[in-house]
């Protein structure tokens, strides 16, 4: 996030503070994709994930008064929506996965004669991050969650260990038994994997 | 190295967490044995093919409609606080004038101040002579002073002369008085000609009178000394040793935020405050609620300013914590700070807002915590109190069981502000309550 970014997200603050639905709004438009990315990777779930940004969102207004600046407004908004997706995952329970929204399959696939794409190169990708996806949302919840934050949105030992609450060797450990598992289930789709990885080396 | 460990090691050795001699070993062994080599290369691409996924992640196809705040209230801006508290006050002054015009009721008996407890002298007695005595209202009054009254910012109220220690006390020298029991004899001349023990409590008596009744050492109008002690994230910061710090600001002006209404659901029974968090309140009857203050968070931290109405012990109950006020007599006002998701171990700090007032407080440990430590006296009225009760205990852990009844009490029947505040991790798995660190 860069200064110019947070110095105009202040701003909005600062008129939200005072009651502008408008300024709100703004921040609604420049922060809920990722918002909404984040809820989706975290539940799989489209429906699911947008209740969440719209939860997160709500849960920010309540407490905007509060946010005093001291860190980034998308580093407070993210906490803020990690905690709303944590709670409503464990309140609402597993739910089923929407895959497709997760991978863009939604996308169309090239045409068979668009020379610059390989359409069959793009249906094993497609494939294989299916597989991959699959696995994931397999797991347990604490081991997805660890797995998602780390490998998918790219936090640190340290940020997820504020964000979820635990030692950082807990989320060490966590995020060594998330992968273990995942190997495990990946074993019987293997091919999928190591035959991209033949072809890289 | 064998395919146990290599196999155990293969996430620190994809994240280059191993040092330098276990990487060459590993290495050495994905080189001989074939398993273990297609299962790295499987953890390997399935890493990167994560990565290629987070980055071919971008906005989402959907488009979001921002939520409807119509029924959400608007976060009120920090200055209406202030118009808030003006308002407050001026509305206090004008019942104190009201209150100095209507004339005083016949004295009552006072109850004395207990043998043993070392009173310090009176400011003057003459003063105190002088001093008309509160209004003595009756039961009813009293009831429909209270519920009237606009905010207990004052701490200044009328005082009694007999201190009731709380009865987990041990080995203090004040006689314990029950809460139905009949005055004890007048102990000192200055006590017997002190005006009466009034009845409204929590109203701050007439400015130009002297001490309170039965209270020959107290000082007129409360001196605020030391504002509230500022924990975070649990951790006790002491308030630096210096001059007396200007008053704590109003409950109000302190955490600007909405305030949640707390509804009488059973008169008489029980005060509930309903909020958006999970963790609803209940407050003994006897104890008046003044504010609640909920903060989401992070971290979520419940605020209540609670004014008993009788001595004794209440009990203010969250969800996951007990907390027992025991104010003596008459009763004293707390700003409590308590953490929704209770904390274990507790951190407490009590701080005086009279400089000018030499009591003892003593902080009273549950019995199991009191007979390892004892209670700890702490010298309030000054502002090394906190300081003080920091550098002996840094933390005072008061209940590793958070059922555990905390009592503290002040036989010297002045405020004090208690704030317990810490952290524990929540029951739910996942749920982040510690005051984090800014990430990145």
């Amino acid at each position: 996030m860069d200064q110019h970014a947070n110095a105009e997200d202040l701003k909005l603050v600062a008129r939200c503070q005072r009651g502008e639905v408008a300024a709100f709004n703004a921040l609604f438009a420049r922060h809920s994709p990722w918002v909404f990315n984040l809820a989706l990777r975290l539940t799989g779930n489209p429906d699911d994930a947008q209740d969440m940004t719209q939860e997160a969102f709500v849960r920010a207004y309540r407490a905007i008064a509060r946010y005093h600046g001291r860190a980034a407004f998308t580093t407070w908004l993210y906490r803020v929506a990690v905690n709303v997706c944590l709670d409503e995952i464990k309140r609402r329970g597993r739910r089923p996965v929407a895959l497709s929204s997760l991978l863009g399959e939604d996308d169309p696939l090239p045409e068979a004669d668009d020379s610059s794409v390989n359409l069959q190169q793009e249906l094993q990708t497609r494939e294989r991050r299916r597989a991959l996806l699959q696995a994931i949302y397999a797991l347990p919840p604490k081991h997805r969650q660890v797995l998602v934050l780390y490998e998918l949105e790219g936090r640190s030992y340290e940020e997820i260990s504020e964000l979820l609450g635990l030692n950082l060797g807990t989320v060490k450990s966590r995020l060594n038994r998330a992968r273990l598992a995942l190997r495990q289930r990946l074993e019987p789709v293997k091919e999928l994997f190591l035959s991209e990885a033949s072809q890289k080396a | 190295m064998n395919c146990k460990s290599t196999l155990a090691r293969m996430s620190q050795y994809q994240a280059q967490e191993l040092p330098e001699a276990v990487c060459r070993r590993l290495e050495e062994h994905l080189a001989q044995c074939p398993r273990c080599r297609e299962t790295f290369q499987l953890a390997a691409a399935a890493s990167r093919e994560l990565r290629l996924l987070a980055r071919a992640q971008a906005a989402p196809a959907v488009s979001l409609a921002p939520p409807h705040l119509g029924r959400l209230r608007r976060p009120r801006p920090a200055w209406r606080w202030s118009l808030v508290a003006a308002g407050a006050a001026l509305l206090a002054l004008v019942a104190l004038g009201l209150q100095q015009a209507a004339p005083p009721p016949a004295p009552t008996a006072v109850r004395p101040a207990p043998s043993g407890l070392s009173l310090p002298a009176a400011p003057s007695s003459s003063k105190a002579a002088a001093a008309p005595p509160p209004r003595q209202a009756p039961a009813g009054d009293r009831e429909e002073l209270f519920r009237s009254r606009p905010a207990p910012r004052a701490l200044a109220r009328p005082q009694i002369a007999t201190p009731a220690p709380p009865p987990s006390v041990e080995g203090s020298t004040a006689t314990p008085v029950g809460r139905n029991e009949p005055p004890a004899a007048p102990a000192s001349p200055a006590q017997a000609s002190a005006p009466p023990v009034p009845a409204g409590y929590g109203v701050t008596p007439p400015p130009a009178a002297g001490p309170p009744p039965g209270r020959v050492n107290a000082a007129p109008e409360p001196v605020p000394t030391a504002p509230a002690p500022s924990t975070v994230g649990g951790a006790l910061r002491a308030a630096p040793p210096g001059p007396p710090p200007p008053a704590p600001p109003a409950l109000d002006q302190a955490r600007p935020g909405p305030i949640a209404v707390i509804k009488e659901v059973a008169p008489a029974l029980e005060w509930r405050a309903d909020y958006s968090s999970r963790a609803a309140k209940t407050v003994s009857p006897l104890l008046k609620a003044e504010a609640v203050r909920v903060d989401p968070g992070p971290p979520p931290v419940v605020t209540v300013l609670v004014t008993s109405r009788e001595p004794g012990e209440y009990a203010i109950t969250t969800a996951d914590a007990s907390l027992i006020v025991t104010p003596g007599n008459p009763p004293g006002e707390y700003l409590l700070t308590i953490p929704p998701a209770a904390v274990s171990p507790l951190h407490l700090t009590v701080t005086d807002r009279r400089s000018s007032a030499r009591s003892d407080y003593r902080l009273y440990l549950p019995p199991s915590q009191a007979k390892r430590k004892g209670n700890l006296p702490l010298p309030a009225g000054t502002v090394d109190a906190l300081a003080l009760l920091a550098e002996r205990e840094r933390s005072v852990v008061l209940a590793p069981d958070v059922d555990a009844p905390l009592a503290v009490g002040h036989p010297r029947q002045v405020a004090v502000w208690l704030q317990v505040a810490g952290w524990r991790l929540d029951r739910r798995p996942g749920v982040c309550n510690a005051t984090p660190p800014a990430l990145k």
